[in-house]
């Protein structure tokens, strides 16, 4: 066990490597001189003076990208910096702003929206994908499976649009977009979030459900089946109780690899929806050339994401001890 | 963006290359099944929208980037000779759909296209050869795929963005969000020809085929390629339905393909701001990227289950 | 081995039969040892040379299924071999799919269009066979060719095999764990334990006096069909087959032989001539000079057996 923990630790230290390095290589390699990059030079005019601002500027910033450095030293600064929570700063003329500043407001935002959609889909997706392995191709079964079908083909921002205009404004139940942070009005904070999280959730809903349903009809022909039906045990007690559980592990691998279509899908419900999350951040410093922030941004979602599938891929060799073996004897 | 396909039907389908041996068992010709009634919708839609891409600049239709007249925000059915109504500006809406089609086909079937020659040639040599090369591609591409896909697509339309050098044009959005969707879609398709190429390359044909002293080229593009073609095309169907959404989703962001020019993705992103009070220019081209992936996935489902395909591995 | 001979190779599954058979035609090549065909060494050839000689040699696989692309048409299959090597036109090609496959009892016409699925286990077999003659080969190493195959349909190929040889003047190499199929299409046989050859003889003597312990146990393992015949109260082998990865020292049977002592797991006995045209590698033979009659697994059936 300690062996395997090792291992996958060292494998962690390697992608995030990786990752990052391949990060801080996309901003620096791009064509043309960051410092050109990052300061709108049309905004200040054309005069001496205006020359002369902007000039100290770009040395400033080669001085806080450390430009003159050789690349790996820009890379290892880079790295001991954003370890340290230092994200570099938004360059504009007249200031500089920590984009740290902004990431501590905006990450608790995505975290949110990525929960509940997550929380969503599977309070909705488990009851339906049971139900139609039991009922597997009755009317029931076929009208769930070809809604999910449906559902599959649904892009969220274009779902979130229309729910937004449907339920937001022509029903007005909830607000169609903006953002209330719970700890200001936790009921409008809910009502803000339930459009995002379910149009982010109605994807994952349709994956979930399709598994869940194709796991559980192999599930429900086994032996150990008959054997609880044939004790007495009541059809929902041998669902829930005896079926379901094997088909958990199943569902937690393709949890697992839906996260990354999940962050994907909530950096453009953010911006659908006005809420001041990581994709709002991250679309604002393309739009604006902020390739400081933008390389912090992927840094921090990338590293965010491999942490997580360490974690269920950890979780999934404890749950099951066939994988651990295996793994371990590999 | 949806949930990558690929990504999420790892075990839809128990059938595998292996379960043939029921359908050898009758000696008799297997009787092809025709196509369903959904599959001929599929295809009737995907080759309506291709033929109408096709061929927007002929057609009768009224200039895409120019208003027409009052039509601003009225709906389809509201101003006579513009079924689909106007835009917030007073452009044609199907004219717009149809030149917005243009777009968002162009980058779907270039996209997979791009990923389909390198992914799908290097996943094909990865898993035949196996060894060393295997090993560095398989690593190269797992870091590509450490990263969630829409992320990485942002990602690299920064880089491609770069402000024009003084006197050369930069490559336009179009391009750019080919390229990026492009190089986000080699390693998943990688991938998955990978690990069919790999269950197909065991069998004993193809030993058979260098006993007979064929070239490794022969071998791959005669006995394993149209073995893991089904696999492949399939996939690359979920892929142009992934890429057109995604699409969709860099407009949204601000970086898809660029205005005046439309594609289906901008148009939606355009319209948002008249959602209030002329819904129709979001959920017009809304339905059109609805039924084109809907489309796209069935023919997939399609393509999966009559040829026995395996995504196992993934 | 002989041209025009038959051998057949026989052991238990996991014995290395069929990576002989694949080493024969450097699939991969062994890790050590030689093959020579025809006074060649084939680790000597590379490329080119090395795939037209491959030619020469052709296999025929156990799995009728796994062993042809499903893909493909059965003329494609049948004539990729003339293609490879561009022998003939268009024309040429198709006469000769045409014989092949008539030679392995297909009619030509309804076959050839047809794929892989659409025919039955034996039918597939023919059709490998098909394939395989259509380069007029020297050797054909058979792998298992009838084991996935119903006992009625097994005769049936055993004997186009048979008239294959005769008609191509092929040498074979037969390789199955089923002595009986073995007995009956061989001029010799070899019997193999871990990778490496126990006792090599004609078929009659092998089967009338097993000189290896390992190939009278082989032997007794063979169901006799006569209810009155009660099975061997001790199992006339015990333990598992140890790894051939990492095999015992001095003779690999030792660990499971009833004859070993202390000179089995010091020396690895040599293959020798102990009757004429039996060779066997082991210190302690059934028969010949060393052997003590009363001891050997032979005798222990015949005391078996009046128990009933």
């Amino acid at each position: 066990m300690a062996k395997l923990v090792a291992k996958k630790m060292l494998q962690l230290v390697l992608v995030v490597f990786l990752v990052t390095l391949f990060t801080f290589m996309l901003v620096r390699v791009k064509p043309g001189e960051p410092e050109d990059l990052l300061v709108p030079l049309s905004s200040v005019g054309t005069t001496q003076e205006a020359k002369d601002i902007i000039e100290k500027k770009k040395d400033g910033i080669r001085a806080d990208l450390d430009l003159d450095k050789p690349l790996y030293q820009q890379y290892v600064l880079w790295m001991s910096d954003f370890a340290r929570g230092d994200l570099g700063n938004f360059y504009a003329v007249s200031s500089e702003r920590p984009v740290s500043d902004r990431v501590k407001d905006s990450l608790p935002v995505s975290l949110q929206l990525m929960i509940y959609a997550q929380l969503m889909a599977l309070v909705i997706a488990i009851p339906m994908g049971v139900y139609s392995a039991y009922r597997a191709n009755r009317p029931v079964d076929k009208v769930a499976n070809t809604t999910a079908f449906g559902m599959l083909a649904m892009p969220n921002f274009a779902l979130g649009l229309v729910l937004a205009y449907y339920v937001g404004v022509v029903l007005g139940w909830v607000p169609p977009t903006g953002y209330t942070s719970p700890e200001v009005d936790l009921v409008r904070h809910l009502k803000t979030m339930f459009l995002p999280a379910l149009s982010l959730a109605v994807g994952q809903i349709a994956v979930y459900m399709r598994l869940l349903r194709s796991d559980m009809i192999q599930t429900l022909q086994e032996d150990f089946i008959l054997m609880a039906k044939s004790k007495g045990i009541s059809n929902a007690r041998v669902l829930w109780r005896h079926a379901l559980r094997p088909s958990s592990l199943t569902l937690l691998t393709v949890a697992g690899l839906n996260v990354g279509a999940l962050i994907g899908g909530a950096v453009v419900i953010e911006v659908v929806f006005a809420l001041p999350g990581m994709g709002a951040l991250i679309a604002e410093s393309i739009l604006t050339n902020q390739y400081v922030a933008l390389q912090s941004c992927v840094a921090i979602i990338a590293i965010g994401y491999v942490l997580i599938n360490f974690l269920l891929d950890f979780v999934y060799s404890i749950l099951d001890p066939r994988i651990r073996n295996v793994r371990a004897a590999g | 963006m949806s949930a990558l396909p690929a990504e999420t039907d790892v075990s839809l389908a128990p059938a595998g290359p292996g379960t043939s041996d029921q359908a050898a068992a009758e000696a008799s010709p297997r009787k092809r099944r025709a196509f369903g009634i959904g599959a001929l919708l599929a295809m009737g839609w995907l080759g309506l929208i291709t033929v109408l891409a096709v061929l927007a600049p002929v057609l009768p239709l009224d200039d895409p980037l120019e208003s027409v007249g009052a039509i601003a925000r009225k709906g389809p059915g509201s101003a006579p000779g513009h079924i689909l109504g106007g835009d917030s500006i007073g452009r044609d809406m199907l004219s717009r759909t149809i030149h917005g089609a243009r777009a968002s086909l162009l980058v779907g079937v270039t996209a997979v296209l791009i990923g389909l020659l390198i992914g799908g040639a290097a996943g094909l040599l990865a898993g035949y050869f196996r060894g060393r090369f295997d090993t560095v591609l398989t690593g190269t591409f797992d870091i590509l795929l450490a990263f969630p896909s829409l992320v990485l697509a942002l990602a690299l339309v920064a880089f491609l963005k770069a402000e024009p050098e003084a006197g050369t044009k930069g490559l336009s959005t179009v391009t750019i969000v080919i390229i990026a969707l492009g190089i986000v879609s080699i390693p998943i398709l990688a991938r998955i020809t990978r690990a069919n190429t790999l269950t197909w390359a065991q069998r004993e044909f193809v030993l058979a085929a260098r006993a007979q002293g064929a070239k490794n080229s022969r071998i791959i593009i005669r006995e394993v390629l149209p073995n893991v073609m089904p696999a492949m095309f399939s996939i690359a169907l979920l892929g142009m339905a992934v890429a057109i959404i995604a699409e969709g989703g860099l407009s949204l962001l601000g970086v898809g393909v660029e205005l005046p020019k439309p594609s289906w993705g901008n148009m939606i992103a355009e319209g948002r701001g008249s959602l209030r009070n002329a819904p129709h220019i979001v959920f017009v081209p809304a339905i059109a990227i609805f039924l084109t992936v809907l489309a796209l996935n069935y023919m997939g489902d399609v393509i999966r289950t009559r040829f026995d395909v395996r995504e196992s591995a993934l | 081995m002989k041209s025009g001979e038959t051998l057949g190779l026989v052991g238990e599954s996991g014995c290395g039969k069929s990576t002989t058979g694949k080493a024969i035609m450097q699939l991969p090549p062994p890790t050590s040892g030689r093959v020579i065909f025809e006074g060649t060494d084939l680790a000597s050839l590379h490329g080119t040379d090395l795939r037209r000689l491959r030619s020469n040699v052709q296999m025929i696989f156990q799995d009728p299924i796994s062993s042809l692309n499903p893909r493909r048409r059965v003329e494609d299959i049948v004539a990729e071999g003339l293609r490879i090597w561009g022998i003939g036109d268009k024309s040429v090609q198709l006469a000769k799919v045409d014989e092949a496959l008539g030679t392995v009892g297909l009619d030509p016409d309804t076959a050839k269009g047809r794929r892989p699925h659409q025919f039955s286990g034996g039918q597939r077999q023919r059709i490998s066979i098909a394939r395989a003659v259509i380069t007029d080969p020297k050797l054909i190493i058979c792998d298992e060719p009838v084991s996935a195959l119903d006992v009625s349909i097994q005769a049936q190929i055993l004997n186009l095999l048979e008239d294959m040889k005769a008609r191509y003047q092929l040498t074979l190499i037969f390789i199955a764990h089923d002595l009986a199929v073995v007995k009956n299409i061989s001029d010799r046989v070899a019997v193999m334990y871990l990778g490496k050859l126990c006792e090599v003889a004609p078929p009659d003597q092998l089967y009338a006096q097993p000189a290896h312990p390992y190939t009278g146990a082989l032997l007794d393992a063979i169901p006799v069909p006569d209810p009155t015949v009660r099975p061997h109260e001790q199992p006339t082998l015990s333990g598992d087959l140890p790894s051939p990865v990492n095999p015992p020292s001095g003779c690999r049977f030792r660990t499971r032989c009833p004859r070993a002592e202390e000179r089995c797991a010091e020396e690895e006995p040599l293959m020798r001539e102990i009757d004429s045209g039996q060779y066997v590698a082991c210190h302690f033979p059934l028969i010949g000079d060393t052997a003590a009659p009363t001891e050997s697994v032979g005798a222990l059936q015949t005391q078996a057996a009046p128990t009933v």
